[in-house]
C-alpha cells in the first residue's frame, strides 16, 4: 500500500485523526524546522515556532482548500511566525544590518577563508547572506520549490522571485570574491 | 543576465529551477536545448549546481527538531482533542458515531420512531395553537380579551364571608363577568352580558346580587366608565 499524500493526511486531520497528525509531523517537521533555523537563527527558538506551526495546521486543516501544496502552505505560516516573533523582538528587526555585520566580518579575515576548501567558503557566505536573499536561496535549492510556490510562500509575484534569486547569487558571487574565489559570474 | 538576448537573460534566471528539477516541462526543454548550444550556460548551470549542493549541506547540518518538542505539541493537541470531546460539536460527533455503529435495521428502525415522534409533537403543538384551549385561570386586571366593548357595568364588594365557589356561581346566574379590580376598597368591576333589554336586566341582577344572603356588601351600577 503506498502512502498517504500530504492532503489525505490533512483531510484526516481537519477529521481530528491524531494518527495522521503524526504521520505529517514525521515527513515536514526537519524541512520546517531547518527553515525557521534559518530565519530567526535560533534553534531552541525554532522549536517553539515549529511547534506553533504544526499546531495551526491541526486547528486549521479544514480550512486547506488545496491552491498550494502542503508543504508551502507551511512554510508559508512558518515564515509568517517568524517574521512576527522577530518584530516583536525589537532589536531583531536589523537583522539585515546583522548580516552586513557578518559579511563585512567574511571581509576581514580573507585569508582565513582562503585557506577553506571552496565548498567550506561557500558555505560561510550562504550564511552570511541577507535574511531575504537566504530565504529564497533555500526554498529553491533545499525545499526545492518552484516558482509559483516560491511566489506563495514570499508573498511577491513570480517574475520578482527570479530577480530575488539573481541578486541573491549576485552576492553570494561577491561575498565569494571578497573571500579570494572568483566564479567568473557574473 | 543582462545580455541583449532576453530570452539567454530568462534561460539563465531559471538555471537554478532546473537544476533542482522543479521547471515545467516545455521551460525545462527549452533550457535543455539552450545548454546544448550555449557552453557558457553550461558552465553557468554547474555554478547553480555547486550553490545547490551547499545550501543542502547547510540546511542539513542544522539538525532535526527534538524529541520534547515533538512530546510538547503532541500533548497540546491532546489537551485540544480532549477540550473538542467536551464541546457540544464533540457530543453530536459521538451521537453520530454511534449511530454509524448500528446495523441497518436498527438504524431504520430508530429513524421511523424519530419520525413518528416528530410528527407527534407537531400534532401536539398545532392543535394546542389553532384549538385555542381554554384556560383556567385569568386575572379580572390582566385579561387577554381587552376591554369589553358593550353590556352594563356594575361595581359590586364582595362580603369577607363570601367563598370563592359563591361568587362564582352568583356569577354564572346573573351572567356576569369581572373585568377589573380589586380597586382600593375591595371593589370590582363587573360587565352584565350585552341584552336588548340590558336596563331590566341590571335591575334585576342588582336586585338578585343584593338579596344573596352574605355575598355582597355592596352592588350599585356604574354611572360612567372608570379605568
Amino acid at each position: 500500500m503506498s502512502a498517504p499524500s500530504d492532503e489525505d493526511l490533512i483531510r484526516r486531520i481537519a477529521g481530528g485523526d491524531r494518527t495522521a497528525m503524526q504521520g505529517l509531523y514525521a515527513r515536514h517537521a526537519t524541512a520546517v524546522f531547518r527553515f525557521l533555523v534559518r530565519i530567526v537563527r535560533d534553534p531552541t527558538r525554532a522549536e517553539d515556532l515549529m511547534s506553533d506551526v504544526f499546531f495551526d495546521v491541526w486547528q486549521q486543516a479544514g480550512r486547506f482548500e488545496g491552491r498550494s501544496s502542503v508543504t508551502t502552505w507551511m512554510l508559508t505560516i512558518a515564515r509568517f511566525k517568524a517574521l512576527s516573533s522577530m518584530r516583536r523582538r525589537s532589536h531583531e528587526a536589523l537583522e539585515p544590518e546583522m548580516a552586513e555585520a557578518l559579511e563585512d566580518e567574511a571581509d576581514t579575515p580573507e585569508v582565513t577563508l582562503q585557506k577553506v576548501s571552496k565548498a567550506e567558503a561557500m558555505r560561510r557566505c550562504l550564511e552570511a547572506l541577507s535574511l531575504e536573499h537566504r530565504t529564497v536561496i533555500d526554498l529553491v535549492y533545499y525545499h526545492e520549490l518552484g516558482v509559483e510556490e516560491v511566489a506563495q510562500v514570499l508573498d511577491i509575484p513570480a517574475g520578482t522571485v527570479k530577480t530575488r534569486l539573481f541578486h541573491a547569487r549576485k552576492r553570494l558571487s561577491d561575498l565569494l570574491v571578497k573571500a579570494g574565489i572568483d566564479r567568473g559570474w557574473p | 543576465m543582462s545580455t541583449t538576448d532576453p530570452e539567454r537573460d530568462e534561460d539563465e534566471l531559471l538555471l537554478p529551477w532546473y537544476a533542482t528539477g522543479r521547471l515545467r516541462p516545455s521551460e525545462n526543454s527549452r533550457i535543455e536545448a539552450a545548454l546544448a548550444r550555449d557552453p557558457e550556460l553550461a558552465r553557468r548551470l554547474g555554478l547553480a549546481e555547486g550553490e545547490r549542493d551547499e545550501a543542502v549541506a547547510v540546511n542539513e547540518s542544522l539538525g532535526a527538531p527534538s524529541m520534547k518538542a515533538r512530546d510538547d505539541l503532541f500533548a497540546r493537541i491532546d489537551a485540544d482533542l480532549a477540550a473538542r470531546e467536551q464541546s457540544p460539536r464533540g457530543w453530536l460527533r459521538r451521537i453520530g458515531e454511534r449511530l454509524a455503529r448500528l446495523p441497518p435495521p436498527m438504524l431504520a428502525g430508530s429513524a421511523l420512531a424519530a419520525c413518528l415522534l416528530l410528527l407527534l409533537q407537531a400534532g401536539l403543538l398545532t392543535g394546542a395553537w389553532l384549538g385555542g384551549s381554554k384556560t383556567t385561570y385569568e386575572t379580572a386586571s390582566h385579561g387577554g380579551s381587552g376591554p369589553p366593548a358593550g353590556g352594563a357595568f356594575i361595581l359590586v364588594a364582595f362580603a369577607p364571608a363570601a367563598t370563592a365557589a359563591q361568587i362564582t356561581e352568583a356569577l354564572a346566574e346573573t351572567g356576569l363577568s369581572i373585568v377589573d379590580g380589586p380597586r382600593a376598597g375591595g371593589i370590582y368591576r363587573l360587565r352584565l352580558r350585552e341584552r336588548a333589554d340590558v336596563q331590566d336586566n341590571l335591575d334585576a341582577v342588582l336586585g338578585r346580587l343584593r338579596a344573596s344572603s352574605g355575598l355582597v356588601v355592596l352592588a350599585v351600577p356604574e354611572t360612567a366608565p372608570v379605568r
